[in-house]
């Protein structure tokens, strides 16, 4: 309605305003404030559209006729009100829950990524061949002396950059903050086509050489947020991790880079020189734009021969056939489940929508054929044709305008609720990336987390969805809006009279069709929210391995160059000790990676034990643990011992393992005792003894399962950057005020992060499955409601046009019980008809949600017969009542009326 | 047909004088609210300054973004020569019609 220019500096005066009135007394006067603001602007500007549109223009008669048939409208739909109501309420739940689910599957989907030409940038990975599995490749991130290789020979794209996440305590204010960001090449925002928006973007030498001072980039945000959008912030400096860094340039808003949440920028020779020359540190993802003359398949086909290179340069016996490989950056934005759940909500929401508009074709039928005597009137007065279709096509307009602002008012309450119910939908469509191919599910993350800065409501949509229930009520009143302008009047209005619609059969039979679609429809959806329900409730009671009850987890950030990972272990176990000896703390430990979180170490492990020719390497997650992990988390210890304080450095390595470990490597035998050399941690070599074996832990996702897993000690192997837990009988808001305090004895410049109770990580990742199913339960049992509405309707309508019919078989002596008989045995034969067919759509249906369940078959049966049988159930009830109302016919009274 | 000015017209003009660089939407009402103590509709003033625009009496530009506005862009108004001529106009015939009675209209209270 408003040029975003317009918008944007009403919205900047009434923000302004807002604040210059110092904060009114309460949040609900400021937001009441606001919106009577914006009705006053809204109700101004309709009213002078109005006025323009009225005034100007020269078609007046034509004109006349419009206004006269908007008035009549609105008396006519005023006069039968519930008619108009009922109609509404259907366009406003079909149109909302459609726009508020298009919009998001517009900006998680279908909008360009908000860089130049999008459709050019591609992601280059590396391709490393699978050491468990010959013959397979999987795309890998580089190593900086890889891509340069790689960089070199390449000849179809035009430019392209390495770039890696990051992150940075903001110090030496007063609230030190942690910060996200990327090390890139000076050629990363050229490829994007994204300039600075103050001062400059890093220039080809910053980014190839160390710099002699170390250079920043700031985001949009952080810039309005902690320097007031100051452009002479530029050429001051910066302190990151207790390091000044000179800042360059300011980075347009909205822009966070492709990983999605950065807020500063370093060149990539920020990094350590050894780190950047070690051609085995796989760190870098590289996006690069193709030349405009070369396809994104001729891209990727020069990328595997240039990839070449790497296998020339870096070739690894035990390991050959390195290269390289180019896929579209569109093609990676959404994690492949979060697709799949989307798409399947869109297409339930397109199925609510299509009910409603055969609900609408209904009324609407209905509407046009009890109309038909005051058609017939009208043309008997000397009205034209065209000029009754065009009245009742005016009233199908106004109700569809009525429908879409209502629409559109539950779309925004739609949005809204979600997303104060999803407190970081970000982080949990984003979050779970875990096994194989970590490198690239991290990297769609963030284009998930850019895409998702864009959700809104989308205009298109909008209008496609009006348009579709506009045209539906049109459509089907057209039909007999022509029909009956056609006919000839005296039997119209006698027919009209005697209570009966005998013009109107042809249409009535379409409406029996109607109904069995919409029972159909209804029984699909159901079985797939079924399917999707009963996943949920077996995921609730999947075994975590672990007691999530009153634990806090949360992070300590410690950084190089201040620590290294001897002093941040100590602080670690200084931390865990000073916690677990505050009052009403329980225990307090350390563990490198917390359950449902995901992104833990894996490596693999050998047995020393077998002869060195038997070079089977076993895959297994690794994990760094202090001595009270196990029993802070409450997981169970199967046999043997856990690790103890007495397990340090110098004493002899011992590791513990999880029962899938056991029983994967071990089988048939006892592994305590047994040596293992895990692949990380310094535990090589001839490895470590076996002391213990622990009960499966989900590290994962739940849905996934479980991986071996051995644990390390952390006294004996030193590792930071994981969790603290906190087992505690007091309140998170107690106890979260006790961890800064210990955390800023002892390091005042450390910020705690990603503090959360471990029950609310355990519903972060079960949260996508949970809201798929619930939402898709939803949308079913609207679609339940409604084509029970519809069946109701139909039958009603049908008794009501055989009143005459039954009425003279009560007379002949039919009993009640026959009647009921015959409406109900009409009842069973739409409902199970629409069963039959909806039994065969929802099988193929039902099978693309296979990735989606979780321990539960598409097909099952039980769930199959036991929804027919609720649909059948509510079909008869919304049957019953028509049926109940035929036999109270009075074979009197109607034989005389007829 | 020459447009004359409505009274809130003629009031927004007279802000946007007073005001110079700085009349837009919030400095606008503030101003005229302060000074004449008359409650303005936010409404009524956009459609007044789009109208005026339309009508080449006012013109705009997008300002820089301040931090109190959430980093949003103000539309500054600036009066054109026909919006003086129109507003002298007015003042003049008022001016000349008032001669003699302010006294007694000021006198007045509502």
């Amino acid at each position: 309605m408003l040029p975003p220019d317009d918008f944007e500096a009403i919205a900047g005066d009434l923000e302004e305003s807002l604040n210059q009135m110092g904060g009114p007394p309460t949040k609900r006067q400021g937001r009441f404030w606001y919106w009577r603001q914006v009705a006053s602007i809204v109700n101004h500007r309709t009213a002078a559209t109005m006025r323009d549109l009225t005034v100007a223009g020269s078609k007046g008669r034509l004109r006349m006729g419009f206004r006269q048939d908007l008035s009549y409208a609105v008396r006519s739909l005023f006069k039968d009100r519930l008619f108009a109501i009922t109609t509404i309420v259907l366009l406003a739940v079909g149109i909302g829950a459609n726009v508020a689910m298009f919009s998001l599957v517009n900006a998680v989907l279908l909008k360009p990524l908000p860089f130049a030409e999008p459709d050019r940038l591609m992601i280059v990975h590396l391709l490393a061949p699978d050491r468990e599995a010959p013959g397979v490749f999987r795309p890998n991130i580089w190593s900086y002396p890889k891509y340069e290789a790689f960089r070199e020979r390449q000849r179809a794209f035009e430019s392209m950059a390495a770039f890696g996440g990051g992150n940075w305590n903001l110090t030496g204010t007063d609230n030190p903050e942690r910060l996200s960001g990327e090390f890139v090449e000076s050629t990363y925002f050229d490829v994007l086509g994204i300039q600075a928006v103050a001062g400059r973007t890093f220039s080809a030498e910053e980014t190839r050489a160390p710099a002699s001072a170390p250079l920043a980039m700031l985001g949009y945000g952080v810039w309005t947020r902690r320097f007031g959008a100051d452009p002479a912030v530029v050429g001051r400096s910066i302190d990151l991790n207790g390091i000044p860094y000179t800042i360059v340039g300011i980075l347009p808003r909205g822009f966070r880079g492709l990983t999605g949440s950065a807020d500063v920028w370093v060149p990539i020779t920020t990094i350590a020189a050894e780190d950047l020359r070690n051609p085995y540190d796989h760190s870098y993802t590289v996006v690069a734009r193709r030349r405009a003359d070369v396809s994104a398949a001729q891209a990727d086909a020069d990328s595997r021969i240039a990839g070449q290179a790497v296998e020339t340069r870096y070739h690894d016996a035990r390991n050959p056939g390195w290269s390289a490989t180019a896929m579209p950056l569109d093609d990676q934005r959404v994690d492949p489940i979060v697709r799949r759940s989307i798409l399947l909500l869109l297409t339930a929401v397109g199925a609510v929508l299509l009910i409603v508009c055969l609900n609408l074709a209904n009324l609407t039928l209905f509407k046009a054929l009890a109309r038909q005597r005051e058609m017939a009137i009208r043309l008997a007065l000397g009205a034209s044709r065209f000029r009754i279709v065009r009245q009742q096509m005016t009233e199908s307009a106004l109700l569809g305008v009525a429908g879409a602002v209502a629409g559109l008012a539950v779309a925004t309450l739609i949005l809204r609720v979600g997303s104060s119910l999803m407190p970081d939908l970000r982080m949990v469509l984003t979050g779970g990336a875990t096994g194989p191919g970590r490198a690239t599910a991290a990297q769609t993350a963030g284009l998930t987390r850019v895409a998702l800065d864009y959700v809104g409501f989308d205009t298109p949509t909008l209008l496609f969805t009006l348009l579709a229930a506009v045209l539906t009520t049109m459509l089907f009143g057209l039909g007999p809006a022509w029909g009956g302008s056609r006919r000839d009047l005296t039997t119209a209005m006698k027919a009209s009279a005697a209570g009966s619609t005998p013009y109107g059969a042809r249409w009535l039979g379409g409406r029996n069709l109607l109904v069995i679609v919409e029972i159909a429809l209804a029984l699909v959806m159901l079985t797939a929210a079924g399917l999707m329900l009963t996943s949920v409730t077996r995921l609730q009671s999947a075994t975590l391995g672990f007691n999530p009850d009153s634990v806090l987890t949360f992070r300590v950030p410690l950084a190089a160059p201040r620590y290294d990972s001897r002093s941040a272990a100590q602080l670690l176990e200084r931390l865990t000790t000073g916690l677990s000896q505050r009052s009403g703390v329980i225990a307090a430990t350390y563990g490198s990676c917390a359950p449902l979180s995901g992104g833990c170490n894996r490596t693999t492990s050998k047995r020393p034990d077998r002869p060195p020719s038997d070079g089977t390497e076993n895959p297994v997650g690794v994990l760094w643990a202090l001595p009270g992990y196990f029993d802070t988390l409450g997981i169970r210890v199967l046999r043997g011992r856990v690790f103890t304080d007495r397990d340090r450095a110098g004493q002899p390595k011992v590791v513990v393992i999880s029962e899938t470990a056991a029983r994967s490597y071990w089988p048939g035998e006892d592994p305590i005792g047994k040596r293992v050399a895990v692949g990380q941690g310094g535990f090589g070599g001839d490895g470590a003894e076996i002391v213990g074996i622990v009960q499966d832990v989900r590290y994962g996702s739940v849905e996934t399962s479980v991986m071996p897993d051995i644990y390390l000690p952390m006294l004996q192997s030193m590792r930071s950057g994981g969790f603290i837990f906190v087992k505690s009988r007091l309140a998170p808001a107690t106890l979260v005020p006790i961890v800064r305090q210990e955390v800023s004895a002892l390091d005042r410049d450390v910020p705690l992060i990603d503090v959360k109770m471990m029950g609310e990580r355990f519903g972060d990742a079960t949260w996508r499955t949970r809201v798929s199913a619930w939402l898709l339960g939803a949308f079913a049992v609207l679609a339940l409601i409604l084509s029970a509405l519809g069946l109701y309707g139909v039958m009603s309508q049908g008794v009501e046009q055989r009143r005459r019919e039954l009425g003279v078989r009560l007379a002949l002596g039919a009993q009640r019980r026959d009647i009921l008989r015959l409406i109900i045995r009409r009842v069973l034969g739409l409902a199970i008809a629409g069963i039959v067919i909806g039994l065969g759509l929802a099988v193929p249906t039902t099978r693309l949600l296979t990735a989606l369940l979780y321990q539960v078959e598409p097909g099952d049966p039980v769930i199959f017969a036991a929804l027919a049988l609720v649909l059948l159930a509510v079909a008869l009830l919304s049957g019953y009542l028509p049926a109940k109302r035929a036999t109270e016919v009075d074979p009197l009274t109607t034989l005389r009326d007829c | 047909m020459p447009h004359t000015l409505g009274d809130f017209e003629q009031l927004i003009l007279m802000a946007m004088l007073r005001l110079g660089d700085d009349a837009y939407g919030v400095s606008l009402r503030d101003e005229i609210e302060s000074r004449t103590g008359r409650a303005v509709a936010a409404g009524a003033l956009y459609t007044a300054l789009d109208r005026m625009e339309k009508r080449g009496f006012v013109t705009s530009r997008l300002g820089e973004p301040t931090p109190a506005r959430g980093g949003k862009r103000k539309r500054l108004y600036t009066i054109l020569p026909a919006g003086e001529r129109a507003l002298a106009r007015v003042y003049e015939s008022l001016r000349l019609m008032a001669g003699g009675v302010g006294a007694r209209l000021r006198a007045i209270k509502e």
